[in-house]
């Protein structure tokens, strides 16, 4: 073979660059990449499929990468019928790297040609990861039933979407579902791990709320879904605060929700959350002796039901009923903190009765479990002083 | 002159009454109440005569009418001086004092025999006045209620057939005089929704333990047009949504689906104006009635799913879950217990047979 005759040290004419390129796109049509939580929830087992190599991509190393880690990097062949399909893997991902990397989308290269994306993802675990548009995760956000039913496919695809969706109301969405998935451990054997994510989501979720303040205070048209995850991140914040022994960041973060009320009939969604946050706000002042904050915000979460049912869509989703039963409940124990308080004032009829207790069960679920836990010493000592037994 | 004294024993259900002449009188004299004896004076003995009656032999009193026998007309003026509670039940003065003594919980009197008889009384009384003889009658199929078993004997049918005889008048009348959801409706007082709400609500049970549904489902139907009236009788929300429910439910028994699904439909609804009516800060008991009507909503919700009444492609999603079962325990008192009783085994039977997927 003469010099002039290897094809390694001929130059490409634009036609032959053009043509690899169009090759190149077919191949990345053709790729599936899959991905499986793996039995315990610590790897996930890819494979990527090459349905089609064309002969002119022969001998290039393709890699295939997630944000900026390598996966593998491999020789092609071209694809004939006697070989068939060309399949990798599998590759093991840790899942502290998927985490990191929820929300890049893996990318096939090779030298010379753009980055592309694989056809497909495939597998629960990459369908999880890949990002959808902000609209459908706040679609699915909003369903308590659309969520992932795994709960580490859920933190994946949150974390996913937290990274990103530019949008507040899906980065506040993504952040609450972040935390509630924390919340939703057994509080009693909250590891270290646990403690270490739960001050991330606090650290990111100071930031988030005040952004969110920023953008809805003197807001005279807020965007009602920016309205609806500032109220839910602000509620679920507090709660993770209080997994913490915080109180004084608790508070902060349910009166931030809290503040919100008077845009409640623009998201009604958001009833549950809101009320919880005025419960839970008026509590922590009540206890610290702020006895007019405390009436003001307690006195906001009964009356938050009126808009809560008036704005909801009651007929074609019996959540929204269920939600509302909830949320009338906790704007009963409201008027009873109000009571243990002495903040009621007397009318020409009684208002309540002395013997009525406060109800640990009608608050959100994460408070009893967090007291049963002794993740608040402090809280379940001033309940115990109004009458709660701890749990 | 002959005091009488009327000594209730609530335990017991018994009344004592003793009379006692000021003195011994020339001939025996009976003292009647409605007819019924209440003392035997016999002639020369100035002493006190005690007769004691059970509950059950003062049951049919309405009139209150006192007489002496032998010749049965009423005692003269100063000839009988009666005396006790129960006398005044018999003889409320005025609309203002008998809700006081008959209606109001903190105020009524504590024995069950005497608000029967208040409000029976009353009923016969106030003739003039629909809505205290609605609310009498409303009170009196209350107690009734109570009583109601599988066993009921004769003469607690006919207190009850009178009960709904004269229920059926005042319903039409309420009918004629509670306007429709118009622009602009005469405003009305706020008794006039309360009472006939409240009537219908309970008449509607004793027709139902009487087996006679589609009369329950007539009355049901007035709580369900009241809806909009909620503002005005905020107590009577809870009654309304449940009457939604219930038209709803037994329209669907008794085959006219159409009605049925508007009524669940407008009971999930009703929540809307009932909330939107109060004011939550009033008493802690307010939230806890409209976290009832929700839960009554809910049952619309339900109900109307579990019974098929919902078009296909009319958007309503997801599918109910396991969770969201179809049953009367939801509804408030004295409904569940009713159905514990086996009083309605033909609506608890349909309801079963749709609780579940």
């Amino acid at each position: 073979m003469t010099e002039a005759a290897s094809p390694a040290q001929v130059a490409p004419t634009s036609d032959a660059i053009s043509g690899h390129i169009s090759d190149w796109a077919r191949l990345a049509a053709g790729a599936c990449l899959s991905g499986e939580l793996e039995a315990g929830g610590r790897h996930i087992t890819l494979f990527l499929d090459l349905s089609i190599v064309p002969p002119a991509l022969a001998g290039r190393r393709l890699q295939l990468r997630l944000g900026e880690t390598g996966l593998m990097a491999v020789p092609l062949r071209p694809s004939t019928a006697q070989l068939g399909p060309a399949q990798f893997g599998p590759l093991r991902l840790t899942l502290a790297d998927a985490l990191r990397h929820a929300g890049s989308p893996p990318r096939l290269l090779a030298e010379g040609l753009p980055p592309l994306p694989p056809g497909r993802l495939a597998g629960a675990a990459l369908q999880a990861m890949a990002v959808a548009d902000e609209a459908s995760f706040l679609a699915r956000a909003a369903r308590r039933d659309g969520r992932e039913a795994d709960p580490l496919l859920a933190v994946l695809g949150a974390r996913a979407a937290y990274r990103a969706l530019p949008g507040f109301a899906a980065r506040a969405a993504a952040l609450t579902l972040l935390a509630e998935l924390l919340l939703a451990r057994d509080l009693a054997r909250l590891t270290a791990d646990d403690h270490a994510e739960a001050r991330w989501l606090r650290a990111e979720g100071r930031v988030l709320l005040a952004e969110g303040r920023a953008l809805l205070d003197d807001n005279t048209a807020p965007e009602p879904l920016a309205l609806r995850w500032m109220m839910a991140l602000g509620a679920a914040c507090g709660m993770l605060c209080l997994c913490q022994d915080d109180m004084t960041e608790a508070r902060a973060c349910f009166g931030a929700a809290a503040a919100q009320a008077s845009g409640l009939h623009l998201a009604p969604e958001a009833a549950l959350d809101l009320v919880h946050a005025c419960l839970m706000e008026g509590v922590l002042l009540g206890l610290e002796g702020e006895a007019e904050a405390a009436r003001q915000v307690l006195e906001r979460g009964v009356r938050a039901l009126q808009p809560s049912v008036t704005a909801r869509n009651l007929m074609t989703d019996i959540a929204a009923l269920d939600e509302l039963i909830a949320a009338g409940r906790m704007a009963r124990q409201c008027f009873v903190a109000l009571a243990k308080f002495g903040l009621l004032t007397a009318r020409a009829t009684p208002r309540y009765h002395e013997g009525t207790p406060f109800e640990l069960r009608h608050f959100a679920p994460s408070v009893p479990r967090l007291l049963a836990a002794g993740l608040c010493p402090r809280l379940a000592d001033g309940l115990a002083s109004l009458g709660i037994a701890r749990p | 002159m002959i005091r009488l004294l009327a000594q209730l024993d609530d335990s017991a259900r018994e009344v004592r009454f003793t009379a006692t002449p000021d003195q011994a009188l020339p001939a025996p004299v009976e003292v009647t109440l409605d007819g019924v004896v209440l003392a035997r004076i016999p002639a020369g003995d100035p002493g006190a005569q005690t007769l004691v009656l059970p509950f059950e032999a003062l049951r049919d009193i309405s009139r209150g009418e006192l007489a002496f026998r032998p010749g049965g007309a009423p005692p003269p003026p100063g000839a009988l001086r009666p005396e006790g509670e129960f006398f005044e039940a018999l003889a409320l003065p005025d609309a203002a004092t008998f809700f006081q003594k008959v209606q109001l919980n903190h105020s009524r009197y504590a024995s069950p025999l005497l608000l029967e008889l208040g409000a029976r009384c009353a009923h016969e009384r106030f003739t003039h006045d629909p809505l205290t003889r609605a609310a009498a009658l409303a009170i009196l199929a209350h107690r009734h209620i109570e009583r109601l078993s599988t066993q009921r004997a004769p003469a607690e049918e006919a207190r009850i057939a009178w009960l709904l005889e004269r229920a059926r008048p005042l319903m039409a009348e309420a009918w004629r005089r509670l306007p429709a959801h118009v622009p602009d409706p005469p405003r009305l007082p706020w008794q006039e929704v309360r009472w006939s709400v409240s009537l219908a609500t309970v008449a509607g049970l004793l027709h139902m333990a009487g087996g006679d549904y589609a009369a329950a489902r007539e009355m049901y139907a007035l709580p369900r047009h009241c809806l909009h009236h909620a503002a005005l009788s905020k107590v009577s929300a809870l009654n309304m949504v449940s009457g939604c429910f219930l038209h709803g439910v037994l329209s669907h028994m008794l085959g006219d689906p159409d009605a049925a699904r508007a009524s669940l439909e407008a009971g999930i609804e009703g929540v809307k104006p009932v909330v939107q009516a109060q004011d939550l800060m009033a008493n802690i008991w307010v939230i806890g009635d409209q976290v009832n009507v929700m839960r009554i909503a809910r049952q619309c919700f339900i109900a109307r799913s579990r019974l098929g009444l919902v078009p296909p492609g009319a958007g309503v999603e997801p599918p109910l879950g396991a969770a969201a079962v179809l049953t009367l325990d939801e509804l408030a008192a004295p409904m569940p217990a009713m159905v514990r009783k086996g009083l309605l085994p033909r609506l608890q039977e349909h309801i079963l047979r749709h609780s579940r997927p």
